[in-house]
């Protein structure tokens, strides 16, 4: 083999290197514009389901705004007994303000339903003999001081004397155990 | 002696034979390949940190709009949470409207000649918001019925179910009552 042919080959391998790097160079270009392609397309799906998260979000928010209002504004009131004695402790305030005459109460706590928000109460029977007005007017104190309180049972017949009502009453407290 | 020797030499074959006329397009192909090759790597890899910028900014924007997602969902929970609260509530406030204001109507709608013996009302225990009324009125009657449950409706309640039962001096009286919203 001659120079000349000897300078041909070493052209020709030289030839071959730099196609072989343009080459090389082309596939990693190739691979990185896939990869940002799949990049893109990833990420403006997860784009739209930002936007449809919102929108979700916007109608669930207007759709429960009243029902969740009004749980704001009860809240308090259920979360004023975090126990039986809590509510017990309230009835028991309203009696003696009210100056009723108390017979009896009994007082027991309830499992309503162990999966339902309200899950726990204490329910309490009272007997009361008093003059008829004074007695109504105490049910309804005792109503609008423990407004979530539930009467399940109110029997009313004349008490023994002249205007008297023997008023026979079971309530329902509910509790929220903290 | 004159003779004049003019070569010496005697004819040789060249050394190295020329190459053939394909053989001549190797170093016009190498500076063709040399100079594509020049462009095409700078072409090649300024598209390849273009992609690789672009990949990176897909990913953070990938990233915003994961967190985004994850900011609503997180929200959507609360406010789910809430309203399960809510619904527990209202559930449960059905059947807590006060009783005093059905006792007191019917109190004050009894006339002069009749008088309420006995008042009864429970709360239906599957459905609270259901109330059974039972009253025992001496006197009055029929009227006296139509009274108080004039009364009654007055307050937004309705009666189901009403029975009436006529005694000797008293009238027996039940019916579900169910608040209307009206």
């Amino acid at each position: 083999m001659n120079d000349h042919k000897t300078a041909c080959l070493v052209l020709a391998v030289v030839i071959a290197g730099m196609l072989y790097g343009v080459n090389t160079l082309r596939n990693s270009t190739n691979t990185a514009r896939s990869a940002a392609e799949a990049v893109r397309i990833e990420a403006e799906a997860a784009e739209q389901q930002a936007q449809l998260a919102q929108i979700q979000l916007k109608s669930l928010d207007s759709k429960t705004a009243e029902l969740r209002a009004v749980y704001n504004e009860w809240k308090p009131h259920f979360d004023a007994y975090r126990s039986p004695q809590d509510a017990e402790r309230h009835i028991a305030e309203v009696i003696r303000d009210g100056d009723v005459f108390l017979i009896s109460q009994k007082f027991d706590d309830q499992e309503l339903d162990r999966n339902a928000m309200i899950s726990k109460a204490l329910v309490g029977d009272l007997v009361i003999e008093d003059d008829y007005a004074k007695t109504l007017n105490w049910l309804g104190r005792l109503e609008e001081a423990i407004p979530s309180c539930r009467i399940t049972r109110c029997n009313m017949k004349r008490g023994d004397r002249g205007n008297d009502i023997h008023l026979e009453l079971q309530i329902q407290v509910p509790v929220f155990e903290s | 002696m004159e003779k004049v020797i003019h070569d010496l030499k005697t004819e040789r074959q060249n050394v190295s034979a020329g190459l053939p006329s394909t053989y001549k397009l190797v170093p016009f192909a190498f500076y063709l390949v040399a100079a594509a090759t020049i462009m095409l790597t700078l072409y090649f890899f300024l598209s390849k940190k273009a992609y690789q910028s672009s990949e990176a900014e897909m990913t953070v924007r990938l990233a915003e709009a994961k967190a985004e997602q994850a900011k609503y969902h997180s929200s959507r929970d609360v406010i789910v949470a809430e309203s399960q609260k809510a619904e527990g509530i209202a559930r449960w406030l059905e059947g807590c409207r006060p009783l005093q204001p059905v006792a007191a109507a019917i109190g004050r709608s009894m006339g002069k000649d009749s008088t309420m013996a006995e008042l009864s009302l429970d709360r239906n225990p599957e459905i609270p918001a259901h109330t059974f009324l039972q009253l025992r009125v001496d006197g009055g009657g029929s009227e006296q019925i139509e009274n108080t449950l004039n009364s009654i409706n007055a307050l937004s309640y309705q009666t189901y179910s009403a029975q009436q039962v006529k005694g000797r001096n008293s009238t027996d009286f039940q019916a579900t009552l169910i608040h209307s919203n009206k």
